[in-house]
């Protein structure tokens, strides 16, 4: 029934290499800018505090934005300023903006979820600031941040399909050429719903079994 | 390197301005329509055991983990083919409104599912009928608690209804797009248009959390 | 000079001062109890003295060393000195009872964690937890979480061992044990401070009674039985549910002892 040439299939096969390069690329960098921006959050030294706003404002606004109006906005101040990077490039750096700001929320809002009263207990035994985080703050925080953290993984891998409009050729952007050659459009976009789900599903999963174990705990 | 110039964007913000009521135009009738179908796919996870529960879940899991882009293409390239002819912002509509489904189900059944049983044993001993159960008790019950996740939801329809502009709707994005490319500053247009977006969804904040206010005196 | 000197703290919330120049002395081995309704000042008193509420004034001396506790850098210093047990233990509970005890002597102190280790099962079992090393707090009854938070202070060899509200959260049978341990550890030569609105415990335990009220300390008791000597104190506990003279919980030792 379907009628896709080897070189159908090639395309599609790298069009979903990209996908999973642009949530890669973007969830690293997503992370690095959260954990950034949650420790200016987090930051309680007065000369921090225009900082702190910064960081409150980036992360309150940028949410605000249509992932594909961000994407406009870097893709052509990256042109403007001249820099000569590729499509690519643009869509792993907008993707990792909006992941930061997504990511400090849950980060933030997981760090708050640890009793001040166990920070205290670190504080007294003169735990000094890495330990209090590597053995105290960071493992009990762990399970109010990693589940939806994946959760927020498998929306944004959806949101990579918008990369196609600065000119990536992802797994939805093969779609649409594959079905401008003129193959039947049904299949092509049951083939190219399919492949999304294979990359998505197994994440869901695993977050949702990442809460259950937690909630049993 | 030259430098941003708004006035193009500016002597064009009455335009511009329109779009933001076809945004909301598209992102309130996906929810409006998403919320029926909703109800009624929540209803059948909620009232069986077997295979209706199964394609009823089966549903929330196919469309919650698949784009909503592709999931539009896949309306605006495969309705022609069984020969409804629709125009691209009524395919954006119905292909928002089958995504929109999947996600408010899930929210809606987990609502319903924190509803306490007594609840539908003292509908019962009222003498209230199924339709009315739900209609009357368990929906108003659990829209409360389920507000909050709702009003995200629609938060999240509107950076989403963005996606119209690809389909050559005049939403706030695509009107943006116009106007960068008849001007030739996209990124002055669409820094403004960032800022709408931004303007919009904190009214929104505001206008939900006054709600959510007033609703709470009444009861 | 005394062994711990505290004079002159004030704390501000604003333009509140909800300490005004508190202060008290204590010896070697002694047990202070700081009384006073609720609102006193006695908890952010306690919590000054392992700088824990930022104060605007005061200084602490022990064995004649003097701490600036308005420097920035005093935390540090005065909790080298002290240990803390919470009110509600704040053990972290996704650590054993051993780790618990370790941590900090193996990342602060930098002590090989074999070493740590040994010393902390021989203070588990002093404390009648050797089966417990290894298990969770959250398994713990409340009086054996009290007793592993007290452990966890006393692997940083203290000399200042403070307590806040040590009984309020214990059955009354076990409120005895935690009494008999703290004198134990003040015959050891340990000084310890509590907090406590449990009457009965602080007048038969305490070597000083200190009286706070509205941030300012009212009446110093000083000696055994020196909560039924002065009026202010006396009056204190028999509104609140004590007996200055009472020693129902047999802890006081005998003054010919």
């Amino acid at each position: 029934m379907i009628a896709f040439s080897h070189y159908d299939i090639a395309l599609l096969f790298q069009a979903m290499v990209r996908t999973v390069e642009l949530s890669l690329g973007g969830g690293v960098l997503g992370i690095a800018g959260a954990i950034i921006l949650t420790a200016l959050r987090l930051s309680d030294m007065r000369g921090m505090l225009p900082l702190r706003i910064l960081a409150v404002v980036y992360v309150q606004t940028i949410r605000r934005i249509p992932f594909i109006v961000t994407l406009y906005i870097v893709f052509f101040c990256a042109g403007m300023m001249g820099l000569d990077v590729s499509a690519t490039v643009v869509a792993i750096g907008s993707i990792g903006l909006i992941a930061a700001a997504y990511l400090c929320e849950i980060l933030h809002g997981g760090v708050k979820t640890v009793p001040v009263e166990q920070v205290e207990a670190a504080l007294v035994l003169n735990l000094p600031l890495w330990a209090r985080w590597r053995y105290v703050i960071g493992p009990q925080a762990m399970s109010a941040v990693v589940p939806p953290a994946i959760g927020y993984l498998v929306l944004f891998i959806k949101d990579t399909a918008l990369a196609s409009q600065i000119g990536v050729v992802e797994l939805s952007q093969a779609g649409v050429i594959l079905s401008n050659r003129g193959l039947p459009s049904a299949q092509v976009f049951c083939m190219v719903l399919l492949l999304y789900f294979a990359i998505s599903y197994p994440l869901t999963c695993l977050s949702r079994l990442l809460e259950k174990r937690i909630a049993v705990h | 390197m030259t430098g941003l110039d708004f006035h193009p964007v500016f002597t064009r913000l009455l335009f511009l301005l329109g779009g933001v009521g076809v945004t909301v135009l598209i992102a309130g009738l996906a929810f409006v329509f998403g919320l029926l179908l909703a109800v009624g796919l929540a209803v059948l996870r909620f009232e069986n055991q077997g295979t209706w529960r199964r394609l009823s879940r089966s549903y929330s899991t196919a469309l919650t983990n698949t784009p909503q882009l592709s999931q539009i293409f896949a309306v605006f390239y495969c309705l022609p083919l069984m020969g409804v002819m629709v125009s691209p912002f009524l395919s954006v509509v119905i292909g928002m409104t089958l995504n929109a489904a999947a996600y408010l189900a899930d929210i809606l059944g987990a609502g319903m599912a924190r509803v306490p049983a007594v609840y539908h044993e003292v509908a019962l001993t009222l003498g209230l009928n199924r339709r009315q159960t739900y209609l009357r008790v368990i929906l108003p019950y659990a829209g409360r608690t389920m507000f909050p996740a709702l009003a995200n939801h629609f938060q999240i329809m509107i950076l989403g209804s963005a996606m119209a502009s690809i389909f050559g709707v005049e939403d706030l994005t695509g009107r943006a797009y116009d106007i960068g490319s008849t001007t030739f500053r996209v990124l002055e247009v669409m820094l403004v248009t960032g800022g709408l977006y931004a303007l919009l969804s904190f009214a929104l904040t505001g206008v939900f959390s006054l709600f959510r206010r007033t609703m709470e005196r009444m009861v | 000079m005394p062994y711990i000197d505290v004079r002159d703290v004030c704390v501000r919330h604003g333009k509140n001062e909800t300490l005004r120049q508190a202060g008290f002395d204590a010896e070697r081995g002694e047990i202070v109890s700081f009384i006073g309704p609720s609102g006193s000042g006695k908890t952010t008193f306690l919590r000054t003295l392992i700088g824990l509420q930022p104060v605007w004034r005061g200084q602490m001396g022990v064995d004649g060393r003097i701490v600036d506790m308005a420097a920035p850098a005093s935390a540090r210093i005065l909790r080298e000195q002290a240990a803390i047990v919470f009110q509600q233990y704040g053990l972290f509970g996704h650590m054993s009872v051993l780790r618990n005890l370790t941590l900090a002597p193996t990342v602060v102190a930098k002590r090989s964690r074999r070493d740590a280790e040994h010393e902390a099962r021989a203070l588990l079992e002093r404390l009648g937890l050797a089966n417990k090393a290894d298990v969770l707090p959250a398994d713990l009854s409340g009086g054996q979480k009290q007793r592993v938070a007290i452990a966890r202070a006393l692997m940083l060899r203290p000399t200042l061992l403070l307590l806040d509200e040590p009984t309020s959260a214990l059955d009354p049978h076990k409120v005895r044990d935690v009494g008999v341990l703290l004198r134990d550890l003040a015959q050891d030569g340990m000084t310890i401070v509590q907090v406590s609105h449990a009457m009965n415990v602080v007048s038969s335990l305490s070597d000083r009674i200190v009286l706070l009220e509205d941030g300012q300390v009212r009446a110093v008791g000083k000696g055994r039985g020196c909560a039924a000597q002065l009026p202010d104190i006396a009056a204190f506990m028999n509104t609140h549910g004590g007996d200055a003279a009472a020693d129902p919980a047999g802890l006081r030792p005998d003054p010919d002892h």
